[in-house]
């Protein structure tokens, strides 16, 4: 099945997009600006993924369209596991992706069952995160523990933190500025103290983890997503001459969800957009 | 010491060149110079990749000095040992924005030190894979494109630097007939979020195709009244638009872009007043020989692009200050004050005004930022975004939402993504810039504020009931919206609708209150900024003026005789009937009318609102 002719845009909102392309700050201060206290602020998860081969283009469509699953090869993350009895998952985080420099990220928007949420990548308790990464591992369990929840909770537990307020979104944004908290107590009272926020430098210790047993799957709920700039010619490539009807018709939906740039340009975007909404 | 140690991401061994964020390194950690993201250079694995972190390590640092911002910064990466590579290369320090480059045995990395240089390259570097694929793949010059898979893997390089590329694409989808329908499906949903890409794609597919593409020109009354263009008018308007093409093939040219050897073909039709440019020169189907040259083409076609961007007010940089450019400009399109001249852009079926700025560098005045409130009420989207605003029952004005005319986007834009906005009440700045030579003017909008309930806001200017096209400046009044009434000042001032109807009649309402407004603000320090030709345009001004200059107190048939024709006796008594400007009484048997007090302010206020036509205005 060939790709039917996209549709039209919405003019007026690519057309703002357009406008407003580069001028985020702009907007930003614009006196309208201000959200309702009551209304939960609009995070995208995101999940970042290397290819088992730069290569492999194919693969991004497939895991775009079928979701992630867990690596059958060894990770750094498999090793994190075990030392918190954590079962193999497959791992996003909201509002930014874990890597600092990647390949391929998908943010999406919907909260796929069956996964768990911690105020914190839990990969940090087991390096940068100290006192907690100092412990012994049964510690760190009870402490990993004390703050999981289930992903049907994260309404909820978003109104403790970050909170729901324009400058609080923003700051959660913005990997520069710690939590006003010294830990993850400081927002759920009445839980095991650590002052892991304050403690540590890496801004991955104040970023809300989700972690999917096995695989995850986020559907048609995908918002944004990228790849490095060498491989984007040879996906279209591959869309163009390898791919089935199917998966080329599928991959045309998701293509003006692309931004362009790398992992890097993606969350920046994503930051304003998450900003502004 | 900051360096540059890396650039993000992968790069898989068949491709020839990759870009991406700099990794820069300040002592212990590593940042990302698009997302900020840092990560200690210990967990780089000694900045080396892990199976988390994507990236491509520099053969050896390039230091940043300080006066780079590292937030920006861009790494290119060509591999020089593949074929065509060379088409990816430049010189050292020859292009602008390159802040470094280091070698290896078989790859050079370029540093930019922005996104915007980066995509000066990326631009450069494309149109010479445009160039050089027409070059090879176009039968003896002849219009008809073939191409290897060489070419095909060069335009996939090419597209490394920029996915969403018009040009590229159209060469894609025409050198691939074999996957034609797949690569055009493709191209389009990956330019579905930007229209004007799209358009210039669809234009360049065409040309490709040997289809025409086609820009039309059209004049109407004034030189055109007659249907066609006297021989006189004629030879002025092409003369004036050879001026104008000319100024921009020559900025074209400069710019370094295609120029055809030949202008595009101009055709008047016997009779008419319609100029039809052609990017063809020999038009004809594929099979045809003694096409002209596809680069040709695409030169004409950019010309005529320019031209009608030119006419959307939209000029070349380098034009932008040219004044024998702006005075061709405003010679093509305001032959004379009466005649209205329309545009079919490019491959559209309907005609649109033209929207040239008629303003030149040194004749400009800027009012003073002021606020008023306004319902947008229509979109356009063509080439720059605008927006219809109604700000009062006489002022409606189309603006630009893509430039506050600093080149910025106006505060508060978003406010304009949602689906809703249209009719709805808002806070709008402006600021009006007016040519004084060619007593002109615009608004550039500076922010927006959508209104809503609970909240309070505020405006500084009011719409002149006195003058029409004119505000008041100055006091300012507080605006708060319940759920179908605007309040200003605390009072309502009447209910709303969400469409045109409805705000019509708010409008109505709207103007007496600013009448009020108005003339109340004649004891204060209020200003006023009124069009640069004023004239009593208002039926109730244009006979307050003629009552005034017969002494204030006059028989109603008399005032009747000096207003004119132009509005019968009947309509005029029901004008005064409405009002409170003016007392009827009778004297000896006949009507007679005086100025009441509020009268008397009204043409006080008219008196000084025209009198500060231009001394309202702030010069910057």
């Amino acid at each position: 099945m060939p790709l039917s002719p996209a549709s039209e845009p919405s003019e007026l909102a690519s057309a703002v997009q357009r406008a407003r392309a580069g001028v985020h700050f702009a907007a930003r201060s614009g006196p309208s600006m201000s959200r309702g206290s009551s209304s939960l602020p609009k995070l995208y998860w995101f999940h970042g993924y290397k290819c088992r081969s730069p290569n492999d283009v194919a693969e991004i469509v497939e895991v775009m369209r079928d979701g992630p699953v867990v690596p059958s090869f060894a990770t750094k993350a498999r090793q994190n596991e075990a030392h918190l009895g954590l079962s193999p998952s497959v791992y996003c985080y909201l509002g930014r992706a874990h890597e600092t420099f990647g390949e391929v990220v998908f943010a999406f928007s919907a909260n796929p069952d069956g996964g768990m949420l911690s105020p914190f990548d839990t990969g940090s308790l087991n390096k940068y995160a100290p006192p907690v990464s100092d412990w012994q591992d049964p510690e760190k369990k009870t402490y990993l523990a004390a703050y999981s929840w289930s992903i049907a909770e994260l309404a909820d537990q978003l109104l403790k933190y970050p909170g729901t307020a324009v400058g609080e979104i923003e700051r959660y944004l913005n990997v520069a500025l710690k939590p006003l908290h010294t830990g993850p107590h400081g927002a759920w009272p009445g839980r095991q103290v650590a002052n892991i926020w304050e403690r540590s430098s890496d801004w991955r210790s104040w970023t809300w983890e989700g972690r999917w047993p096995e695989k995850l799957s986020f559907g048609v709920s995908l918002e944004a997503w990228t790849c490095s700039p060498a491989q984007q010619g040879l996906l279209l490539d591959w869309a163009t001459q390898h791919a089935s009807d199917e998966d080329r018709a599928w991959f045309g939906d998701a293509l003006p969800k692309f931004i362009e740039g790398g992992f890097g340009e993606l969350a920046e975007t994503m930051r304003v957009r998450q900003e502004s909404a | 010491m900051t360096q540059i140690i890396g650039m993000e991401g992968t790069w898989p061994d068949r491709v020839a060149v990759a870009w991406g964020a700099a990794a820069v390194r300040s002592g212990d950690t590593v940042r990302n110079s698009f997302s900020g993201h840092t990560i200690a250079f210990d967990e780089l694995a000694n900045g080396r990749p892990t199976d988390i972190e994507a990236y491509v390590p520099l053969p050896k640092p390039v230091r940043v000095q300080p006066v780079h911002a590292p937030k920006d910064l861009v790494v290119v990466a060509i591999r020089r040992k593949h074929t065509n590579s060379y088409l990816f290369r430049t010189r050292k320090r020859t292009q602008p924005g390159e802040i470094g480059r280091v070698r290896d045995t078989n790859t050079d990395f370029y540093v930019f030190d922005s996104r915007g240089s980066f995509r000066d390259y990326a631009r450069a570097i494309i149109r010479r894979i445009v160039v050089h694929v027409l070059g090879a793949s176009e039968q003896l010059g002849q219009g008809v494109l073939v191409g290897d898979v060489e070419h095909l893997k060069l335009i996939r390089e090419g597209l490394v630097l920029d996915a969403r590329n018009p040009y590229l694409h159209a060469l894609r989808v025409a050198l691939t007939p074999a996957t034609q329908e797949a690569a055009e499906g493709i191209a389009r949903a990956l330019m579905q979020s930007d229209p004007q890409r799209l358009r210039t794609f669809k234009h360049i597919l065409k040309i490709f195709r040997g289809e025409r593409v086609l820009y039309t020109v059209k004049y109407e009354d004034g030189i055109a009244s007659g249907g066609g263009f006297d021989p006189d008018s004629a030879a002025k308007i092409f003369e004036a638009l050879q001026r104008v093409l000319r100024n921009l093939r020559k900025a074209r040219a400069q710019r370094g872009s295609t120029v055809a050897d030949s202008p595009p073909r101009v055709l008047l039709a016997a009779g008419s007043a319609k100029l039809t440019f052609e990017v063809q020169l020999q038009a004809g189907p594929a099979q045809e020989p003694m096409r002209d040259p596809i680069v040709d083409r695409i030169g004409r076609y950019l010309e005529i692009r320019d031209l009608q961007r030119a006419l959307l007010g939209d000029m070349p940089p380098a034009l932008t200050g040219n004044a024998s450019f702006r005075e061709a400009l405003d010679d093509l399109v305001n032959p004379r004050q009466a005649t209205k001249v329309f545009h079919q852009p490019l491959d559209e079926s309907e005609y649109v005004s033209v929207l040239v700025d008629p303003f030149v560098a040194d004749g400009n005045l800027f009012s003073r930022p002021f606020s008023v409130f306004g319902v947008p009420q229509g979109f356009n989207h063509r080439h720059s975004p605008r927006v219809d605003i109604t700000m009062s029952s006489y002022i409606r004005e189309v603006v630009r939402i893509d430039d506050n005319g600093q080149g910025e986007t106006p505060l508060g834009l978003h406010a304009f993504e949602q689906h809703d906005f249209m009719n709805r009440p808002f806070v709008f700045q402006f600021r009006r810039q007016m040519n004084q030579r060619k007593a002109r003017y615009k608004y550039w909008l500076l922010s927006i504020q959508r209104l809503e309930q609970g909240k309070i806001y505020s405006i500084d200017s009011v719409p002149s009931s006195v003058v029409p096209g004119g505000f008041v400046m100055g006091p300012t009044h507080t605006l708060t919206v319940s759920e179908d009434e605007v309040h200003i000042d605390g009072a309502a001032v009447g209910p709303y609708g969400t469409n045109l109807g409805g705000w019509t009649r708010f409008f109505d309402n709207y103007m007496h209150w600013c009448r009020a407004a108005e003339i109340a603000a004649l004891d204060d320090l209020s200003e006023w900024l009124v069009p640069p030709k004023v004239t009593p345009m208002t039926r109730v001004a244009e006979l307050l003026l003629a009552l005034e200059s017969l002494g204030g107190d006059a028989e109603y048939e008399t005032v009747v005789a000096l207003v004119g024709k132009t509005h019968s006796a009947r309509s005029l008594y029901r004008l005064h009937e409405t009002g409170d400007l003016i007392a009827v009484h009778e004297r000896d048997g006949d009507l007679w009318w005086s100025l009441t007090d509020a009268g008397e302010r009204f043409l006080k206020v008219y008196h000084r609102a025209t009198a500060t036509t231009s001394s309202v205005a702030v010069t910057e």
